[in-house]
């Protein structure tokens, strides 16, 4: 598959990545756990239509350490919210995946003029006491594959390092994209989502 | 140089086929397995423990911090020292330490150390440890990819309130308050000497130089494979043309002292191989959450020293004792052995504020009395003498004897 364009928007100094491929109307993409090592061939799917924008989330690869100065829910919101708007997609239709499906509900929640239609997949921000999803943060590291992934190999595919990347440096922006996921989510992945998903029109 | 007792207060009875049915001693380990009755002895025990090693002339008693598990039963160790305090006549009380990113607000700390180092009359040493990912995260459920900066913010929090000459705002990251005011102050001006147990990260070392606080290794592993964090640590040292004095520096070293090699080994295994085979047995999933290990240490290569015992691949391996010992974890023989021993474990990683660790894994107070025994008068006198070239800036400043409230003698038990 061919690679996606690469672009930049800057988030208080910070270059944050943007992908962009395909023709037709925008589509927005937040990504799950992990965020996007690479393109994937879903996106690809997508960008038969459609013109595929995915922007980077904070501390995701692409995203810098962006999460670092991220102390609040508050200020992922207000974050990602800037991130969407500055990678083009105000208007446009948004799909997110897990992390990034909490973060894409709440900016359509919040701005509802901003995004058209919502796709929201396996949304990581509520939680039912009464069946608690699987705490991602405490895995061990050879049970991450099945656990996300219904073909576990896609997930080892997609995570191991290219042959032309420093594999120490590839390790650590994986780490990374974890820790993102752990400051926006810890402890029990809950964000009172519930209390604004009312809001989506 | 001094020589510091430390007591872990592990529970004992863990079962033999522990490591076989039970995937972790941290965090999830089955309630059940607690018998509060038993745990009543235990700590009664520890603390015959602790108070006979300051009778025996110990320069300090140790004790730390750690939760929901069997490894150490001391989620509030200050809880332990006040009552040390009072027992104890001139040794020194190392609380080493309150993981200060887990108390709410952190000015907790401040007071409790303060009321500490009144009542023993200024002998307070105050550790300030980050805590292990399984307390600080799972256990306290404190975000890893925050809790350093917590850390630090918590530091800052507790120095100002024992410094500051009037109330004052603070205005946090992570707490704020309107009014700071803490009651009681410490003795020690312009406060206690702050020690930081560290396991291994870059930024420990450049935190304890920078702020003249002394590092602790604490170490399970022994003083071999110390080499290259001691190195790291001295090297950061140099770097800030700081002095290279071993005062700066705490180790930690299993001992075990006997009449004899082999009645070491006798007397010793089993202690051992409960620590190493049990006490340690954590499970993976909690010892490494992301965001905890920086990316400056997961460039240098290191590992914190609980993600290393906990990652299978480059643990901390042995749980046998011929090769505990072998490996140097535990340092075991007659007095001169140990004596020797210990000479070397302070010379090479040049270490002034030695802590043997005395008792470990299930070991009886009978044999821990002769051990600690043994060792303070065979193997103390030797050694005390290291060393007397520095002078030791990280030392408690107490108050003078004369001036010290004695606590009265307990009335005798009726008869």
């Amino acid at each position: 598959m061919s690679e996606p364009v690469e672009t930049t928007i800057d988030l208080d100094g910070q270059p944050m990545r943007v992908w962009t491929k395909g023709s037709g109307p925008k589509i927005g993409f937040f990504a799950g756990y992990g965020g996007l090592p690479r393109w994937i061939p879903f996106l690809d799917a997508l960008a038969e239509h459609r013109t595929v924008i995915a922007p980077s989330l904070p501390g995701f690869p692409g995203g810098g350490r962006a999460q670092l100065t991220l102390d609040s829910h508050l200020d992922w919101i207000v974050a990602v919210r800037r991130i969407f708007v500055g990678a083009g997609l105000e208007g446009a239709d948004l799909i997110g995946s897990s992390v990034g499906g909490g973060l894409a509900a709440e900016v359509a929640a919040l701005w509802p003029q901003g995004v058209r239609r919502l796709a929201l997949i396996a949304p990581l921000g509520l939680y039912r006491d009464e069946e608690p999803p699987t705490d991602i943060f405490a895995q061990r590291a050879d049970e991450y594959a099945a656990l996300l992934c219904a073909d576990p190999d896609t997930y080892r595919a997609l995570k191991l390092a290219p042959n032309d990347v420093n594999p120490g440096e590839w390790d650590i922006e994986q780490s990374r994209a974890a820790e993102a996921a752990a400051r926006l989510l810890w402890p029990i992945a809950n964000t009172r989502l519930e209390k604004r998903l009312p809001l989506i029109q | 140089m001094n020589f510091l007792w430390f007591h872990l207060m592990p529970y004992m009875d863990l079962p033999a086929d522990f490591r076989q049915n039970n995937p972790s001693v941290w965090v999830n380990i089955d309630p059940a397995l607690f018998n509060p009755e038993r745990a009543h002895q235990m700590y009664n025990d520890y603390f015959d423990e602790l108070e006979y090693a300051a009778d025996l002339g110990f320069d300090a008693v140790c004790v730390n911090e750690h939760h929901s598990n069997a490894y150490g039963l001391m989620p509030s160790p200050n809880l332990i020292a006040m009552a040390l305090a009072r027992r104890t006549k001139d040794t020194k009380i190392c609380v080493l330490g309150n993981s200060i990113a887990l108390y709410n607000p952190p000015t907790r700390v401040a007071e409790e150390f303060a009321m500490i180092d009144c009542v023993s009359g200024g002998r307070l040493i105050a550790g300030f440890p980050v805590g292990t990912p399984m307390d600080t995260c799972f256990a306290y459920g404190t975000n890893p990819s925050q809790l350093r900066q917590r850390y630090a913010e918590a530091h800052d929090l507790i120095m100002r309130s024992w410094t500051e000459p009037k109330p004052f705002a603070f205005n946090g990251r992570f707490t704020q308050q309107a009014h700071v005011n803490v009651w009681p102050r410490p003795v020690q001006k312009p406060h206690p000497p702050i020690w930081i147990p560290g396991g291994g990260s870059v930024e420990t070392w450049e935190w304890c130089v920078q702020n003249d606080y002394v590092y602790c290794y604490l170490s399970y592993g022994g003083y071999k494979i110390a080499q290259g964090t001691m190195e790291g640590f001295w090297n950061t040292v140099e770097k800030h043309g700081k002095e290279k004095n071993p005062y700066r520096a705490g180790f930690l070293q299993f001992v075990g002292v006997a009449e004899s090699r082999d009645e070491a080994m006798d007397l010793y295994t089993e202690p051992a191989e409960y620590f190493y085979g049990r006490c340690q047995h954590i499970d993976p999933r909690y010892a490494g959450p992301p965001g905890y290990t920086t990316e400056a240490t997961q460039r240098a290569g290191l590992e914190g020293q609980v993600t290393r015992v906990a990652d299978r691949s480059k643990r901390v391996r042995a749980t046998e004792m011929k090769e505990i010992v072998d490996l140097g974890y535990v340092v075991i023989g007659n007095a001169n052995d140990v004596v020797e021993q210990i000479r070397e474990v302070a010379r090479s990683l040049h270490v002034g504020q030695l802590m043997p660790l005395l008792h470990f894994g299930n070991m009886s107070k009978d044999v821990t009395f002769r051990n600690t025994k043994l060792f303070a008068e065979k193997v103390m006198p030797k050694l005390k003498g290291m060393f007397s070239e520095y002078e030791d800036h990280w030392w408690p400043k107490a108050m003078d004897a004369s001036i010290r409230a004695q606590a009265a003698p307990l009335a005798p038990a009726a008869e």
